[in-house]
């Protein structure tokens, strides 16, 4: 670390980093505390994409030092959407789906759920056409755009987290992509990535046209995950729900038939839509669906918090209720 | 030959011949003879010569070239500089003093100077010495000190009898002390004799120059990391006087970046006024070193552009400072030392927004060194050592970034909040018997310590023995029971253990010496240490006590030696060690060097090093726990020590050239460090959740050129 590995030490960059939403990976685990009772939520990340055909295994428990969910074997709890009494300072977590296997901890004090937003601001700015010194924060910072949800292949968009309480702070993650922080809860991110070595761009790569989602997690000051869908290219036709796009949706609430989608970051569209009445939408619960803890009208982030798996959805009709 | 020619005159002259060494200027007592009359100068090297005529005299002074100089009339003085003969053809059979430390290895100046890999540092070159494992070049360990199979905090670190707190400038680069103000440097790897203790590892001992100046003498140096000099001077009336200093200056031209906003910068200074000679002499003395650097506490590459930008930052400062008063002694049948010395150490790291600590440990260091004679027969060694000292440690507000900077501030790290202060007053008193018994030399002897954070006093029962096998061959033996104290740190309550034990170890070696055709020495010795209650302090987990360790090896070393001309040192060492059930830190099969120099004329020296290790343990990454609390991961270890670095071999290659003027003169020098691919990985890096794996590697190919000037 010290003088001459600083002078002269080199070595491989990887492929991936805590922004890349692939593989199997608990991508965030936020917590509710009230009562005495901790209400967690896990958002999942399963063979690269954000959801699962099959329901992961989900086993909680409670560690009082950190890093001891490595060698946790007793749980209190299994499912998406437990609540348990507290038993001690950290509430740990074992993911399992086939032979993979994921671990995670969270301290429970002053846990406070919100609920943030992501808001997408598309930039003028394109990998093909900056360098180095553009990517500098003060340069940035004079960058301005206009809400859309897709953006030119190789082009930037601006993503702010919305409703973060004093003090929060954001993490973001996407599908594809490459994220320039910007402040604690403003990030750029470009539709492509640039290879910069010696403050020489020596690679610009451009993404193919497609879907996306960026999810940004809280911390510090509030707990919780917002998730947004945009698009590389010119957007398919459909709606957003809860920031999560459905293909085949309508723009006013409606009843759709599920089906799975691989081409969808939220692994499924909607069929045979029909715009739903004030009525419906009063008396329709999701009650039908063998989900874990779920309420209200579909929601598409219930696959990525595993409350609900796809296999399940295919096929059932449910209440959708776009976001305005 | 020197040949003077001056302005002719034809009238007769007093003239002042002045005699002085070629290169120092130091005046010599010389014999001028003119017509066949011998005069000798004065101690001024100064004489005067009543001539009538131009005339042609010469000048002799034992050790130097006698030379002819012709004197040319009108003049009232005439400067002769004779340069010094050749050394003769001096073989050195570097045999062993016998002491009771069987284990004993000895570096000296020229040697010091003239091992490329070094950087001209002596107690760098301790890392190629026989039992002393081959660390990696450039690697954060490179400074580490693991010598035959010990963790580098059992081993302790000695100036004049004073142990100094750290030996390496950021535990890489160079040692706190320069070569240049050291005389001798001593090694003794394990199963050393009664004058060392608290201790389960080896001693380096390094012994400042206490032969008076007869003149001004001193060298300035650079590097491409480190400006110095050090100047010996004496100052009348018996007095002399030594110093010298070192400072890196990358720093200085700019050289910071986001990662190290302050560029580590190191110095080192050293001062010595002493009354007598390496006979008899007492003087003062002061010591300090320096270390500083302010780092982004985590891998900016790692890191988004705006976290880069809140990234906190550890501000780290460590340095020592040693003040004291020595007197030595030594004549036929009696030679010894005592020494006291004040020593102030302080380590101190500022981490913005994650807290602080701040280690401060004042202490008086005394020693008692005395030999006697009474017969070549029988003699004794009688000592005593008397340390007192208390340390403050503060740690504050430790936050989550805290674990990133463990390597440096382990206290912080370990995220307890601590405000205490321990005292501590230790010490043992030691005697060793010199006998001989028929063809037997038999030095018993033992050391009783006591540490008043220990929970009873330990005696130590060490013995040694020597014998010739005949002319050209020796053998000795020797073992003995070692023990020590954990560190103070590891001491306090909250972020150590008040109740760790006392590591123990019981210690044996055999070694035998070859002369051979009164030239090549070879000597081999074999080892065996077995240690119960190993302190292991690891930076990734707190420290932690294991039951019991063992270390065995064998070493066979050869040298050959024409003093001034040429040397050629070389070992092989076999070696296993374990720590409980694991491969101990410094578990190094099989590790070799070779070493050698050769002086072709007066003006080149040529040189080069070869050594190789095969690959020490580490512990590697097998997991990690998402810390969501943070966003982060946990990194969780695999067995300890359970996997390999890959083997390790480096050749350095050395040339210098040295001008001589007559008051002084210039060497430059280049080396070339060659480390082959497979050999350049420096230590593991891991990715963000710790499921993928590279390398950090270091060059293959580094050149380093250096100057020195000396006078």
């Amino acid at each position: 670390m010290l003088l001459w590995t600083v002078l002269l030490g080199c070595q491989e960059p990887f492929g991936l980093d805590r922004h890349d939403l692939r593989g199997f990976r608990i991508a965030a685990l936020t917590a509710h505390v009230e009562g005495g009772r901790v209400f967690p939520r896990v958002a999942m990340v399963v063979d690269g994409n954000l959801y699962a055909d099959s329901p992961v295994d989900l086993q909680w428990g409670w560690v009082e030092r950190e890093g001891d969910a490595v060698t946790l074997e007793t749980f209190e709890a299994t499912g998406p959407a437990p609540v348990l009494p507290i038993r001690a300072a950290r509430l740990a977590l074992v993911a399992r789906y086939g032979d993979q296997e994921a671990r995670a901890e969270l301290a429970i004090d002053d846990q406070v759920a919100v609920s943030p937003r992501l808001e997408m601001l598309a930039l003028p700015e394109n990998v093909q056409d900056i360098g180095p010194a553009d990517l500098e924060l003060e340069n940035r910072s004079s960058w301005a755009g206009d809400g859309q949800p897709s953006v030119d292949p190789g082009g930037f968009a601006r993503f702010r987290v919305l409703g973060a309480p004093d003090g929060a702070r954001a993490r973001f993650m996407g599908t594809a992509g490459e994220f320039w922080e910007l402040d604690a809860f403003t990030t750029d991110w470009a539709a492509g990535s640039l290879t910069i070595d010696d403050e020489e761009v020596v690679e610009r790569v451009v993404l193919e046209p497609g879907p996306f989602t960026i999810l940004a997690l809280l911390l510090d000051a509030g707990s919780g995950v917002a998730a947004l869908d945009g698009f590389v290219g010119t957007p398919e036709a459909g709606s957003w729900t809860r920031g999560r796009f459905l293909q085949g949706g309508l723009t006013a609430p409606y009843w759709g038939t599920l089906v799975a989608d691989d081409g969808a970051t939220s692994g499924i569209a909607v069929r045979d839509v029909q715009y739903a009445s004030p009525t419906d939408q009063a008396l329709w619960t999701p009650d039908g669906l063998d989900c874990v803890g779920v309420s209200g009208p579909f929601d598409p982030n219930w696959l990525l918090d595993q409350r609900c798996t796809r296999d399940v959805l295919a096929g059932e009709r449910v209440l959708v209720v776009p976001d305005p | 030959m020197t040949l003077l020619a001056l302005i002719a005159n034809v009238w007769a002259a007093e003239v002042e011949v002045i005699v002085r060494e070629h290169g120092s200027g130091a005046p010599l007592d010389a014999v001028v003879t003119v017509a066949g009359r011998e005069v000798t100068t004065g101690p001024d090297g100064r004489l005067v010569l009543d001539l009538d005529a131009s005339t042609t005299v010469s000048i002799a002074a034992p050790g130097y070239i006698t030379t002819v100089a012709e004197i040319t009339l009108p003049t009232d003085r005439a400067k002769v500089w004779l340069r010094a003969a050749p050394p003769p053809m001096e073989i050195v059979v570097e045999g062993r003093r016998t002491t009771a430390d069987v284990s004993r290895q000895a570096v000296d100046a020229e040697v010091a100077f003239e091992t490329p890999g070094n950087r001209e540092d002596a107690v760098r070159l301790v890392q190629s010495l026989p039992g002393v494992a081959v660390q990696r070049e450039y690697s954060p360990s490179a400074g580490t000190l693991s010598i035959r199979g010990s963790s580098p905090h059992d081993s302790r670190y000695f100036l004049d009898g004073i142990e100094v707190p750290y030996l390496y400038h950021f535990n890489q680069y160079a040692s706190v002390f320069p070569a240049s103000q050291l005389q001798q440097l001593e090694l003794f790897a394990s199963t050393f004799g009664p004058a060392w203790g608290d201790s389960v590892g080896a001693i380096v001992n390094a012994e400042s120059r206490r032969d008076a100046p007869e003149t001004v003498h001193g060298s300035a140096f650079l590097n491409f990391v480190v400006v110095g000099g050090q100047v010996r001077a004496p100052l009348g009336k018996g007095w002399w006087a030594s110093g010298g200093v070192r400072r890196s200056y990358q720093d200085l031209y700019g050289s910071a970046t986001d990662q190290y906003t302050l560029w580590p910068v190191f110095s080192d200074t050293s001062l010595q006024i002493e009354h007598g000679d390496d006979r008899r002499g007492t003087g003062l003395f002061l010591w300090t070193a320096s270390d500083r650097y302010e780092r982004a506490a985590g891998e900016l590459d790692l890191l988004d552009p705006w976290e880069t930008e809140t990234v906190p930052r550890l501000d780290f400062r460590r340095g020592f400072q040693v003040g004291g008063i020595r007197h030595h002694w030594r004549t036929a049948d009696d030679w010894g030392q005592a020494v006291a010395a004040v020593v102030g150490d302080h380590l101190d790291g500022d981490l913005t927004g994650n807290g602080s600590q701040h280690t401060r440990t004042l202490g008086l260091q005394t020693r008692v060194d005395a030999h006697h004679r009474f017969s070549p027969d029988l003699g004794w060694d009688l000592g005593m050592a008397l340390r007192t000292e208390t340390t403050r440690l503060r740690v504050e507000d430790p936050g989550p970034a805290r674990l990133l900077v463990a390597t440096e501030t382990a206290a912080l790290a370990r995220g307890e909040p601590v405000d205490g202060e321990l005292g501590r007053v230790s010490g043992g008193l030691y005697g060793t018997l010199h006998a001989t018994l028929g063809p037997v030399r038999l030095m018993p002897g033992a050391r009783l310590g006591f540490d008043t954070l220990n929970d009873a006093a330990t005696f130590e029962p060490r013995v040694s023995a020597v014998t010739s096998l005949g002319d050209t061959t020796t053998l000795r033996v020797g073992g003995g029971r070692y023990t020590q104290r954990p560190p103070t740190e590891h001491l306090f309550p909250g972020t150590g253990d008040p109740d760790f034990p006392t590591t123990t170890s019981w210690q044996g070696v055999v070694g035998l010496d070859q002369t051979i055709a009164q030239r090549l020495t070879l000597h081999v010795e074999g080892y065996r240490k077995d240690v119960r209650d190993v302190l292991q302090i690891q930076v990734d987990r707190p420290a932690h006590v294991e039951d019991r360790g063992t270390a065995t090896g064998l070493e066979l070393t050869w040298r050959y030696r024409i003093r001034e001309i040429l040397f050629l040192h070389g070992w092989v060492g076999v070696s296993r060690s374990h720590i409980g059930s694991a491969p101990g830190p410094g578990d190094q099969p099989v590790n070799m060097g070779l070493v050698t120099s050769w002086d072709p004329s007066s003006r080149w020296n040529l040189a080069a090093r070869y050594r190789m290790g095969s690959g020490l343990p580490f512990t590697p990454v097998e997991g990690s726990v998402y810390e969501a609390t943070r966003d982060t991961w946990i990194p969780i270890p695999a067995a300890v020590n359970s996997a390999r670095m890959p083997l390790y071999q480096k050749l350095d290659l050395r040339a210098e050239y040295t001008v001589r003027f007559a008051r002084w003169s210039l060497s430059a020098n280049v080396e070339l460090w060659y480390v082959p691919k497979k050999s350049a990985q420096l230590y593991p890096a891991y990715d963000f959740d710790y499921t993928d794996t590279t390398w950090v590697r270091g060059p293959t190919i580094f050149p380093l050129a250096g100057v020195r000037a000396r006078w």
